[in-house]
């Protein structure tokens, strides 16, 4: 069980840290490529859950 | 089920994995895009470097100054290299004056550059020490304020003259002849 806590402050700091450099990355993008990417983000998110859908997860 | 050989769960992988790749171009690729401004302070032996990280990493709110110096007397040189990493064209006005406690005391640079998509351009100009005579300066602090466009880069150069002391060793004693 104690290991699943582990797990979980694993995945809570690589998401904290790449939502970081995310935000500093973003500062230097153009309106268009900030645009682009937030589609580009919203349709991985959509295909790996379809991916995990379709694992039966 | 199969599609053209590939399974068709791992076809969303595969296009999940393609928009992370996507997304991660964009970051490199826009990262790389815009203006990028370098400028060379040269005095004595030195040649400092203030690089586009130091001028772009400013929060608009809270601005600061690079600062360096040079003897009193040398010749001080500038270089600004200007780096157009966008596909439309630019155009600007590049003035660099001498600035001392809010008083403008010389304009250095005064100029309009044209640069294509993908150009780099380089503007040189010096301040000597009879220029220095002439606008009566004297040893002391001073600010080169540089703006591309209206925009000025962070709060300018402080540039500090020194005067050379010498090495600091003080000189021999007379040799004593005789008892």
């Amino acid at each position: 069980m104690r290991i699943y806590v582990l797990y979980g402050f694993g995945i809570a700091l690589s998401i904290a840290g790449i939502a970081y450099l995310a935000t500093e990355y973003v500062r230097y993008l153009t309106e268009p490529l900030r645009l682009l990417s937030l589609l580009l983000t919203t349709a991985m998110f959509a295909f790996f859950g379809k991916y995990f859908q379709e694992k039966g997860w | 089920m199969k599609y053209m050989g590939i399974n068709r769960k791992n076809i969303f992988l595969y296009a999940a994995i393609a928009c992370l790749l996507g997304i991660i171009a964009i970051f490199v690729f826009g990262g790389y895009l815009g203006l990028y401004d370098t400028v060379y302070v040269s005095t004595g032996e030195y040649e400092q470097v203030i690089g586009p990280d130091f001028w772009q990493g400013q929060r608009p709110d809270v601005r600061f100054p690079y600062n360096t110096g040079a003897r009193w007397g040398d010749t001080v040189r500038f270089r600004y290299e200007i780096n157009n990493r966008r596909f439309s064209d630019y155009s600007a006005d590049v003035e660099a004056s001498l600035w001392q406690r809010d008083q403008k005391l010389n304009d250095m640079l005064k100029q309009r550059i044209s640069l294509s998509g993908f150009g780099r351009t380089t503007l040189e100009w010096q301040l000597t020490p009879q220029e220095m005579e002439q606008a009566n300066l004297q040893v002391g602090q001073y600010t080169v304020r540089i703006s591309r466009g209206g925009v000025e880069l962070g709060r300018g150069i402080i540039l500090g003259f020194y005067q050379d002391l010498g090495p600091g060793i003080p000189p021999k004693p007379p040799v004593r002849v005789g008892p």
